[in-house]
């Protein structure tokens, strides 16, 4: 039984053709890595300007048009600008010559100079350099983490070529042995835009429709070679979502940096997939998206974290937004040792063990994916209790 | 309502009280046959045992001022005990078996902490006083209305007709069921004197197979113990049922193989159960 097979079977679905977000009147770009401000209040800014930057940190760059409205800093540093409306774009964005002739620090300077990030913060090209001249192979994941949600899904769909250029600039930076990109079976639209562009070392794997098979480990483990336990750097193997390929490809042949992304959000009965530039509020996109009132969630229902504040900006963490039903959680029961828990874990954890007083089950490895949770007729909090036994 | 506070917020579906319900579905098909073949005292055993196994969990739960009967497994015990009584059972044997069976259940800790399954307990207790006859030298047919022993017994087609209820409903663990029929079907090739097919369609062992050996709770969780415990509970019970007790072989096979096992996973998970 391989990885792929482990988790729960959940359907993809294909993301409908992106909305573009109604210009929003402010911005907020929060300055979360030490990023030095470049810019006064009251300053005219063009689109792809940089506002901030540091010596150890990617550039902060502007979204759109505007005017600096306010400099804040204290403990949450933050550049709030006032969209003007007129798109100037920064004379700095061009498009590029062709880079073949790049090599691979022109490359990654170009990568840092961007601003790319991934979603857990870290950014494009660290994770490239840090890779470096180990990785035997790329992996590329157009699988959203969660079933609900389709922003990956919808850059490969909807701007495949920016995607590919990305793609290309890895594979030229990294030099892999292979590459690999990971689509889920669901994902027709996706499936037939890739098709145009494989070719080469770039091979397309379709995964079964199952969670949490787009982790990064369980992708390492199906398409790298890495054994269980393993991470995907002992691997040789690097995972990058393709939303980050795509920033990374317009950055390149475009110099534009990273200034907007795709975003799903999802509700019960619905979802949509939203262009809009960072710094946006993200209560804008609930509202241009169509979703109904509830709870917000950052991320999809499966590991999504509350969100209490919906005037928050959407950052390069945020790919995608849930909206839940208040719908009462059954009681739980007590635990009935029918095994799904042990049987669905991608970990080959036991997480029944977690209800046996005094019991201190493993829990290395665990990708927190909460399929115990989802499983268990019981109703019992695995994913809750591990997260408590794994803080102290 | 409860605060939604943590992920996943996300469900299959599946519940205790669902699979419990199922349970006690899959077991009307056999209840329905025993009262056709025996007639109004199937209908009393069975009565009395659900009866006495929901009054006392009932009981238990108010001493112990916990809410009870929510997951509904004591009806599930109850029907499955008094399948294992005979039709001509003296009316105390259902009522003693059921407070029985879920006095145990409550003493282990009640739901899910039980080692030893409760209604084959509660069975093994009451062999003195009600003694079937060994399976060997018994006459056929066997897939519809044998008389005497238990009233599962009377139709294994019917039985097997709730396994498939179960199998659909995806609750039927192929990893014990499986094994546990073809250590029937083996042990009754090797015993002296003995009759694979008779082993085989025999009711007691399609109740032990697909519900009493089935029983989650009771049963271990890893695969190679679940295939290990189903051949041993299969083995064990068709040797004791032919040469012994009929369905009192049965029911001691399981106990056996509930002790086993629980002892073979805890020593299987030690360094973790044991908290480091």
């Amino acid at each position: 039984m391989g990885p792929l097979e482990y988790g729960v079977p959940m359907r993809r679905r294909p993301a409908d053709a992106p909305i573009a977000l109604p210009p929003p009147p402010r911005l907020t770009l929060p300055l979360l890595y030490g990023e030095e401000p470049l810019v006064q209040p009251g300053q005219s800014v063009a689109r792809g300007q940089r506002l901030a930057d540091g010596p150890d940190t990617l550039p902060v760059c502007a979204p759109v048009s505007g005017i600096v409205a306010a400099v804040s800093g204290g403990r949450r540093p933050s550049i709030v600008l006032e969209n003007d409306g007129r798109g100037r774009t920064d004379p700095a964005v061009r498009p590029r010559p062709v880079l073949d002739d790049w090599d691979g620090a022109a490359l990654l300077s170009l990568l840092y100079e961007a601003g790319v990030r991934l979603p857990d913060g870290t950014p494009l090209a660290a994770a490239a350099a840090d890779a470096g001249p180990g990785v035997q192979t790329l992996i590329v994941s157009a699988m959203d983490w969660e079933p609900a949600l389709c922003a990956e899904d919808a850059v490969l769909s909807y701007d495949g070529e920016a995607a590919f250029w990305g793609i290309r600039l890895l594979e030229r930076l990294l030099r892999p042995r292979a590459v690999r990109l990971a689509v889920g079976i669901g994902q027709t639209g996706a499936l037939a835009a890739a098709e145009r562009w494989v070719g080469g070392r770039l091979t397309l794997a379709v995964a079964a429709d199952r969670y949490p098979g787009a982790h990064p480990q369980l992708l390492a483990r199906e398409l790298g070679g890495a054994q269980p336990g393993q991470t995907p750097r002992e691997a040789g193997v690097l995972v990058v979502p393709v939303s980050a390929a795509a920033a990374a490809g317009r950055a390149a042949y475009e110099g534009l940096p990273a200034v907007e992304r795709l975003v799903s959000v999802s509700w019960p009965g619905g979802r949509a997939t939203v262009r809009t530039p960072l710094g946006a509020p993200i209560r804008a996109l609930l509202r241009a998206a169509g979703a109904p009132a509830g709870t917000v969630l950052l991320g999809g229902p499966m590991a999504g974290t509350v969100l209490t504040d919906t005037a928050a900006p959407v950052t390069q963490a945020v790919t995608g937004l849930t909206v839940l039903d208040s719908r009462p959680q059954p009681p739980a029961t007590a635990c009935i040792r029918c095994g799904r828990c042990a049987a669905v874990c991608p970990a080959d954890l036991h997480p029944w063990m977690a209800q046996v007083p005094g019991a201190s089950p493993a829990w290395r490895g665990c990708l927190a994916c909460g399929a115990c949770q989802y499983v268990c007729p019981a109703h019992l909090p695995l994913l809750t209790a591990r997260g408590r036994r794994a803080a102290g | 309502m409860t605060e939604l506070s943590h992920p996943p917020f996300l469900h299959s579906g599946d519940a205790t009280r669902l699979r419990m319900a199922d349970g006690t579905i899959a077991l009307l098909p056999a209840a329905a046959g025993a009262l056709w073949f025996f007639g109004w005292r199937a209908g009393l055993v069975l009565a009395l045992s659900l009866a006495a196994c929901l009054g006392t969990e009932a009981l238990w739960g108010r001493l112990a001022g916990r809410g009870c009967l929510r997951d509904g497994s004591a009806a599930v015990t109850g029907l499955v005990l008094g399948l294992l009584l005979p039709a001509g059972s003296p009316w105390w044997a259902p009522l003693a078996g059921g407070v029985l069976a879920s006095s145990y259940k409550a003493l282990s800790g009640g739901l899910g902490r039980n080692v030893c399954n409760p209604a084959a307990l509660a069975r093994a207790l009451l062999l003195p006083f009600l003694t079937p006859a060994p399976l060997a030298g018994a006459a056929g047919p066997f897939l519809m209305a044998r008389l005497d022993g238990a009233l599962g017994e009377a139709s294994t087609l019917l039985l097997l007709a709730g396994a498939v209820y179960l199998a659909l409903r995806r609750l039927l663990p192929w990893a014990i069921s499986l094994p546990y029929l073809a250590a029937a079907f083996i042990a009754g090739t090797l015993l002296p004197g003995g009759d694979p097919l008779t082993a085989l369609c025999w009711g007691g062992t399609a109740l032990g197979a697909c519900f009493l050996a089935a029983d989650t709770v009771t049963s271990p969780m890893d695969l190679r113990l679940r295939l290990l415990y189903g051949l041993t509970a299969g083995a064990a019970g068709t040797v004791l049922a032919w040469r012994l007790w009929g369905i009192g072989g049965t029911v001691l096979g399981i106990l056996l193989a509930n002790l086993i096992f629980r002892l073979a996973e805890v020593l299987l998970h030690r360094r973790e159960l044991r908290g480091a």
